[in-house]
Order: C-alpha cells, then sequence, then structure tokens
C-alpha cells in the first residue's frame, strides 16, 4: 500500500497543478446518493440504520422550503443547537461552544475563526444535499474540534443531465440573495457550478451606532469537477471561494464625548480539495486528499468624518492538508480503515510574530464489526502529534443493538480533544493603555527574557523554564440514545449525553512588571461538564402532514466553580455589601446556555396542487447573558438571566412546471432580546426559482 | 390537651433561659467599623499612598511612613503592608476566600509581608481582591468591583490580628449596578476606598 501511495501523491500534485491552470474548469465529487447513506459517523458510506451514533440528516428539501439563506438559519432549528452571536455567528452544540466543533464542507475542515468562532454566516447553502450532524466527540475520525461534535455540509452530487436553476429571494432589509447552478455529466467527467451573491444593509437591534449584523457584499463560488479516469480511479476537485466585504460604524469614546468611526472589513476565503479514489473491487478502496484552504480578513477603522486612521488589523490563515486512507472489508462482518495525514498551518496577524508555522502529523484506525443485523460495534482512536503542544491520543467505543423491527439503542464513548488556538501559543501583545503583557505558550520564554533584559520586569512568580507545554483541552464523553418506533408513522428518540471537559486554557499572571501590571501566559487548569437529555418525536399524520417536537435539557457547568460551591468557598455580595455564600441550587453555570430549549414543527405536504407551508416555533429558555451584579463573577443571580423567547417562522413553497415561487415571514411575531443581537424584527420574504431542465425536479418530499 | 400546652412553654422557657447562658459566656462580639472614602490616589497625596492605621481607624501623614504609626496603605488599586519593601514595620497579611462574617478566626499561618517577590496582598485583577471589568458586554465597563469572599486579614505592626473587607472603589460607595455607574461620565471617582474592618485587640485570632 505504501508503494501505491508514492505514486498517487505525485500525481495528486500534478492534477492539482493542471486543476489550478485551468480554474474555471468545474469539477464534482461523487457522493453516495441514497437518502439513507450518511458517511460522517464513520468516514465511510454507511447505511444510517446501521451506524452506532445518532446522525441528524437535513435534507436539501427541508433546507430549502425554510427559504434560509445561510447555514446559520438552517442549524438554528434543530435541537440541541443554539446560534450564538460572539465575535461571530457561531454555532452551540449540546452547550458547547463554536469552539469546540468542527465544521466539514465535504470532509474536509473550514478554517477561518474569530475568537474560536466560525461564522456561519460565510456558508451559502443553496450547494447543499445534506447536512450531516453527529453529536459528541469524533476526535477519534477528526482530530481537533470535534469535541462536541462534527457538522459535515455534504454539497450536491452532480446530476445525470444537464440541469440547471437559478434562484432569487428578497428580504427585508433590503436583503438580496441571487444564485445560479449549472452541472453536466458525461460518461468519463461531470461539471458543476454554483454562483452565490448575498448583499443585505443589515440591521439595528437597539438604538444603537453600530449594526448588530453590519451591511454586507458576499459572492460564493463552487465549481467541482469530477473525472472518471478507468472503472476503478476516479478524481474529484471540489473548490469554493468566498468574497465578503462588510461595513460598520463604531463610536469610541474620546476627549469629552463619542467620536464616530467606520469599519470596513474584508473576508476571502478560497478551498481547494482535489481527492484521487482508488476502488479496484468493493471490498478496497484507498483515498488521498489534498486539502488547500487560506482564510484571510482585513480590518480597516477610520475617524469620520476625517477619514483618517484609528485601527488597522488583520489575520491570515493558511491549511495545507495530505491525507490518505484505506477502507478493507475482509468479510460482511468486519470493515476496516486506516489513514494518516500531514498538516501544514501557518498563520500571521497582527498581535503574533510572523512566521509561525504550526505542523502535525497523525494516525487514525477504526474497525467496525457487525455480529449480526442485530448488533455492530465500532471501534477507533487517532494519534495526532504536533510540534506547539504535546501529543495526544483520541479513542471512541460505540456500538449499536437494533433489539427489534421497532426499537434500537446506541451507546458511545469517546475522546475529544481541541488544539489549543493560535493566540494560547502565538500572542504577544502589550496593553498600550494599561501596560500588562500576554504571551503566547510558544513565545512566553523568549518574551520574558526581552522584558527582563529591557529592566521591566520587577519579579517573577514562577520560572518561564517550568512551564510546561501547553496541552490540548480534552474531553471524555458519554452518549446514549434509544430509537423508537411504536408506529409506521411515528419516531421517538431520546439521547442522554455527559461530556467531561478538562484542561481547559485560560490566562494566569507569571510576572509582575515595574510598572505594577501582570504578564500573563496560558495554563491549562479549569475543568467544566455538559449533561443533558435531548427528546425528539415526530408524527406524519395522513393528508401530508408532518408534526414534530423536540425538547433539550442542558446542565452545563464549570467543574471548579461547582465543587467551591459546594466546599462552600464561593460568595456573592448581597445589596447590604455582606458577603454571603452562593447556595448549590443558585448556581446557573456556563453563561450563554439554556437549561430548557426546544421546537414545534409543522409540515404541510400538498401533492395535488403541488405547495408545501410549514410553521416552525423555536423556542430558547433564559440563560446567563454573561452580566455580574453581586461581585463574584459566576451565574447565580436572577437579575444576571436574559429571558426566553419563541420564534416563529412561517414558510410556503409553490411549483409549476419549471417555476418555484416561494414566500415567508421569519420571527412571525417579532420575539426580541437585548442579549440576542441576531434576533433580528419580523422579516417577511419572497423568492422565485427557475430550472432550466426538466426531469431534476427536486421538489420537497419527506 | 392543656397539659401539653404546660409542658411545651416550661421546655420554651428552659430552652430560651439556656441560650442567653450561653450567650452571657462569651465575650461581647467585635464591633465592625467602616470607613469611607480612603483617597488612594497619589496624585492628591503628593505622590505618595494613603497610610493608614487599624488600631486607631485614622489616616497617617505620609511623613510618618518611615515609622511604625501604620499598618496598610492604599495606592491606586495596590495595598500594602508595612514590612519589607513598603515600610519599616512587621505587619503581614494574606488574602482569604471566606466571606468577611463568616471569617471567625484569623488563619494560623500564611501571612506574608511585601518584598521582591510581590505584594502581601497580590495585586492585579483576578489575582487579588478586586476585578477589572474592561470592555466587559455587559454591566459596567473598565471598572474595580472587589471580588465576593475575599477578605484580608492582617497582622498590625503591633502583632494584632485583624480583618478587612474593600466595599467599594469609588467615592461615595456608590451602587455599581446603575446606568450611572456604567455611565463613564458620570462615575463617581475611583481610587476611594471604602472599607469595613475588625481588629481583635486582645491579641488572639477570635476575629467576631
Amino acid at each position: 500500500m505504501l508503494k501505491q501511495l508514492y505514486y498517487i501523491v505525485p500525481a495528486m500534485l500534478c492534477c492539482y497543478l493542471t486543476a489550478r491552470a485551468q480554474q474555471t474548469e468545474p469539477d464534482t465529487t461523487s457522493r453516495e446518493s441514497l437518502d439513507e447513506v450518511v458517511v460522517t459517523a464513520t468516514r465511510t458510506p454507511r447505511s444510517i440504520k446501521n451506524v452506532p451514533v445518532p446522525v441528524t440528516v437535513i435534507g436539501q428539501d427541508k433546507i430549502e422550503r425554510m427559504g434560509a439563506l445561510r447555514l446559520n438559519e438552517v442549524l438554528t432549528e434543530q435541537v440541541g443547537l443554539q446560534i450564538i452571536s460572539d465575535h461571530g455567528t457561531g454555532i452551540q452544540l449540546q452547550g458547547l461552544s463554536s469552539d469546540y466543533i468542527l465544521i466539514l464542507i465535504d470532509g474536509e475542515p473550514v478554517i477561518g475563526r474569530t475568537a474560536g468562532t466560525l461564522d456561519l454566516t460565510r456558508l451559502a447553502i443553496g450547494n447543499i444535499q445534506r447536512i450531516e450532524i453527529v453529536k459528541g466527540p469524533s476526535s477519534s475520525l477528526y482530530g481537533s474540534e470535534a469535541m462536541g461534535g462534527v457538522i459535515n455540509i455534504i454539497t450536491k452530487k452532480i446530476p445525470a443531465a444537464y440541469t440547471g436553476q437559478v434562484r432569487a429571494r428578497v428580504r427585508r432589509y433590503n436583503t438580496i440573495d441571487l444564485t445560479a447552478e449549472a452541472a453536466r455529466q458525461n460518461e468519463r467527467w461531470g461539471w458543476y457550478l454554483f454562483v452565490n451573491r448575498l448583499s443585505t444593509n443589515g440591521y439595528n437591534t437597539t438604538d444603537s451606532i453600530s449594526k448588530a449584523i453590519p451591511a454586507y457584499t458576499a459572492w460564493t463560488f463552487n465549481p467541482k469537477l469530477q473525472i472518471k479516469l478507468s472503472s476503478k480511479w476516479e478524481l474529484t476537485l471540489n473548490t469554493r471561494f468566498y468574497l465578503e466585504e462588510q461595513k460598520n460604524n463604531l463610536a469610541v469614546a474620546e476627549g469629552n464625548g463619542l467620536h464616530l468611526l467606520k469599519d470596513r472589513t474584508r473576508n476571502t476565503d478560497l478551498n481547494i480539495a482535489p481527492v484521487l479514489t482508488f476502488k479496484p473491487n468493493n471490498d478496497n478502496r484507498l483515498q488521498v486528499r489534498n486539502y488547500i484552504t487560506a482564510y484571510h480578513t482585513k480590518t480597516f477603522i477610520d475617524y469620520q468624518p476625517e477619514n483618517t486612521p484609528y485601527d488597522e488589523s488583520y489575520f491570515n490563515q493558511q491549511f495545507y492538508r495530505t491525507e490518505a486512507q484505506y477502507d478493507h472489508s475482509f468479510s460482511e462482518a468486519h470493515t476496516s480503515t486506516i489513514g494518516a495525514g500531514n498538516i501544514i498551518e501557518a498563520v500571521e496577524a497582527t498581535r503574533y510574530d510572523n512566521n509561525n508555522k504550526l505542523t502535525q502529523q497523525y494516525i487514525f484506525g477504526q474497525h467496525q464489526w457487525m455480529p449480526s443485523k442485530q448488533f455492530n460495534l465500532v471501534a477507533g482512536f487517532r494519534y495526532d502529534r504536533h510540534n506547539q503542544y504535546r501529543d495526544r491520543i483520541s479513542p471512541k467505543l460505540s456500538l449499536r443493538w437494533n433489539v427489534n423491527r421497532r426499537l434500537s439503542i446506541q451507546a458511545s464513548a469517546g475522546g475529544g480533544y481541541k488544539a489549543p488556538d493560535f493566540r494560547q501559543m502565538l500572542l504577544n501583545f502589550t496593553n498600550p493603555v494599561a501596560g500588562y503583557s500576554v504571551f503566547g505558550t510558544s513565545v512566553v520564554g523568549a518574551g520574558i527574557s526581552r522584558l527582563q533584559a529591557e529592566g521591566q520586569i520587577s519579579s517573577l512568580y514562577l520560572d518561564p523554564a517550568t512551564i510546561q507545554n501547553i496541552k490540548a483541552e480534552s474531553s471524555i464523553a458519554f452518549n446514549t440514545s434509544v430509537l423508537y418506533t411504536p408506529a409506521n408513522r411515528l419516531t421517538v428518540q431520546l439521547n442522554v449525553f455527559r461530556n467531561n471537559i478538562s484542561d481547559l486554557i485560560d490566562t494566569r499572571p507569571i510576572a509582575l512588571k515595574t510598572n505594577g501590571q501582570n504578564v500573563f501566559s496560558y495554563f491549562n487548569y479549569n475543568k467544566v461538564f455538559t449533561q443533558g437529555i435531548e427528546f425528539q418525536s415526530s408524527y406524519s399524520l395522513p393528508f401530508g402532514l408532518q408534526v414534530s417536537a423536540a425538547y433539550q435539557y442542558l446542565d452545563a457547568k464549570d467543574a471548579t466553580v461547582w465543587d467551591n460551591i459546594k466546599a462552600g468557598n464561593v460568595y456573592y455580595r448581597d445589596a447590604s455589601n455582606v458577603d454571603r455564600k452562593v447556595k448549590r441550587q443558585d448556581y446557573g453555570g456556563l453563561y450563554n446556555r439554556s437549561k430548557h430549549s426546544g421546537n414545534i414543527k409543522l409540515l404541510y405536504d400538498d401533492t395535488r396542487f403541488n405547495y408545501n407551508v410549514s410553521l416552525r416555533g423555536i423556542y430558547r429558555g433564559k440563560f446567563g447573558y454573561g452580566g455580574d451584579v453581586n461581585s463574584n463573577a459566576i451565574l447565580d443571580d436572577p437579575a444576571e438571566y436574559a429571558d426566553g423567547y419563541t420564534v416563529w417562522n412561517l414558510s410556503a413553497q409553490k411549483f409549476f412546471n419549471k417555476i418555484t415561487v416561494e414566500a415567508g415571514v421569519n420571527n412571525l411575531f417579532k420575539a426580541t432580546n437585548t442579549y440576542d443581537p441576531l434576533l433580528a424584527g419580523r422579516q417577511w420574504y419572497v423568492g422565485a426559482a427557475l430550472r432550466f431542465v426538466k426531469n431534476t425536479r427536486q421538489q420537497t418530499s419527506k | 390537651m392543656r397539659h401539653i400546652s404546660l409542658w411545651i412553654a416550661a421546655a420554651l422557657v428552659v430552652t430560651t433561659s439556656a441560650c442567653k447562658k450561653d450567650s452571657d459566656s462569651t465575650p461581647a462580639p467585635l464591633e465592625a467599623k467602616t470607613v469611607t472614602d480612603i483617597n488612594a490616589n497619589p496624585a492628591d497625596n503628593g505622590g505618595f499612598s494613603m497610610y493608614f492605621n487599624l488600631t486607631t481607624g485614622t489616616s497617617v501623614p505620609a511623613t510618618d511612613s518611615a515609622t511604625n504609626k501604620w499598618d496598610i496603605a492604599f495606592k491606586t488599586t495596590t495595598i500594602k503592608v508595612n514590612s519589607g519593601t513598603s515600610g519599616p514595620g512587621t505587619a503581614s497579611a494574606q488574602l482569604v476566600t471566606t466571606g468577611f462574617d463568616d471569617l471567625i478566626d484569623a488563619p494560623e499561618n500564611g501571612y506574608a509581608t511585601d518584598g521582591a517577590t510581590g505584594f502581601a496582598i497580590p495585586a492585579g485583577t483576578g489575582n487579588g481582591w478586586y476585578s477589572y471589568t474592561g470592555a466587559a458586554a455587559s454591566g459596567p465597563q473598565h471598572a474595580i468591583l472587589p471580588i465576593a469572599g475575599k477578605t484580608i486579614v492582617v497582622k498590625t505592626v503591633n502583632g494584632k490580628y485583624a480583618k478587612i473587607q474593600i466595599v467599594s472603589y469609588y467615592k461615595g460607595n456608590p451602587n455599581v449596578s446603575t446606568a450611572e455607574f456604567a455611565d463613564l461620565a458620570k462615575r463617581p471617582l475611583g481610587g476611594y476606598y471604602t472599607i469595613r474592618y475588625m481588629v481583635q485587640a486582645d491579641g488572639s485570632r477570635k476575629l467576631k
């Protein structure tokens, strides 16, 4: 197998270079087309009925009928997923924030996070065939950031016939979304091209100078190419280009009042993924994947009306990955997967020293065993070594028992991890106003030496040489799921989950400066846990009506704080300035987590007159907004919670021969919340789509 | 029925008198004193700290800074004790995570003096007695707020134990949850300490 690799890698490079020279040529990826097949849970195409971890699949028809424009709008309607605004529009999954959730496009990671948040508004959805969501850690397959879960966007497969579509949607706030796509498949090769332009004026949620969502214009291009080299070899090239320009106003307190500022940000995103697949027969498959991705963001902030510079900052990230994966079926019952990869990552930013190169190598292995139709078991591991933090092994064991036709049980235990972020490794920052300094763990030694040489250090709290190599944040998680189909039209699913996360990274002072301020660096010291129950039920009534309800109970706590509360070491300051012990029942856990959340959906499909209507209510219970009113920096006072709310979205589609028209209202009853800037007012939308080739009508169906 | 009531009444009398007896046997509780607006801004003090004597409950002029007349000194957010690098005295201190009222006995060990490795009462946000809110997303920004449950225990220059709660860092001990406090233009001046403290004159570690 190694020998084969030697030939394949140079071949891949060649292909990549050629492909790059002909970027105008579109491409594609071959994907399993059966509705019931999923790829994310085991990295191999498998029937959803035979994977031992629960996988949520959101199909193209569901996405289209929502009238959604970006990924965040789709994910917000799923139970256990919460959209959180924090340096961008991020996802929280079973209480774990965006830092801990891996987002993939056709199996390749999306990069470019700001303070840990991957902004989901960068991801257009018109090219999506389905979204697969695996909750719980999948680091044994995907490595860092797959601690809380994996969201894999599977782009459209190339249809057999020449086909295409144009679509336009207009929404409140002068939001215009235009999409065009076309695809063609021949015997030997196929191509797909997707272009999207989204522009909006953005909006204010409060009477402020800055808009909650800024005005922006974004372009997405997704050309794909697929070549069948022979009956055994296939090459696919999936590429994506994204360009976004946004504008906003800010204000800064200077002198006697506020000075107006104008913020201009440009984000660009590039993904190139050539994949070579060798499938000599049904029992063997070798895939070599190359992935090149880059994310750039640049921000200019200028004084207004003078137009003189106030601040300028940038962040550039490049990520190159080569990965090989080999799957072998020994028999019906046994399938093994092994793989290895190499990652080279480079990052440059305003507050980092230059030329930061990160390298990582990994191997992973997995074995799937199906002793009978009733049982299946998957065991896997992944070993990662990295040049900036300690080596790491992530195991996972999961099993499924199909008790009978109506009942199945899934259980899994696994380890997840998240690499220290760039800031934690590379930051080299001194606050010009307050005078404190912060160093990442990779640069702290040099930073302290420099400050000492400059006579800026008054004393050291600890010897910088003793600062250990930082570890990745890690978790151990347990998931159990019961799927029950009491009647043919009714399904009930119950998930119970628990995550123990340790070695959370935070700052600690390491030295005192002569100016009286501290020098900080990053350490692993904190622990949190999340646990909860998720319930989903769906009932298909006759006449095309489907009713579903879902609910999540979540308990997410800082384990260190929780232990201190139990030991009686945590206080709050009451109204008369007396310090009192925090009672256990008053501790609300981590901020921005709702103990209760859920949704209700009514979907109606009329096959006689070819239309559909859907009404969805999304409930988010009260949550800690991050403020502290009683001097203990934890969530324990009723005034530290933001109220819960329910958003109702209504949408409808009507299909004519080649034309679809659609309309809807998002946030029907104008739910608002001071602490959720993503809650816009009531937003109507209308849209139309035209398919220019028949027989590929992607009409809604269950 | 009447019998039972009588018994209860009798029992009550006994219990109440028992309680009285108990409290009579302990010494009279110490009194917590509050001092407001100790000005710790060096600009107002000729560039010096504001020196304070816990036994007398009064401030000490800067001209006496090289004497044993003071126990602790305030200079913006830093609190010094009269020892080591800060003064000629033998005072020492530590910061404990116990509420002022819950701290019944001063710890036996753990006291430090001001020295090259730092102050006995640790300085810096989140590290000592206060947290600096910075550009907080909610609540007052750029404010110095005492952390609940942090109590400073001092061994004074004359070897007596004392405990101190920092109540406020702002002039007039304002309510910090108001919109007025959040408004930097209307916020009262900083560097004005309000402290609540208690000194045990008999030399024991009892602080109640």
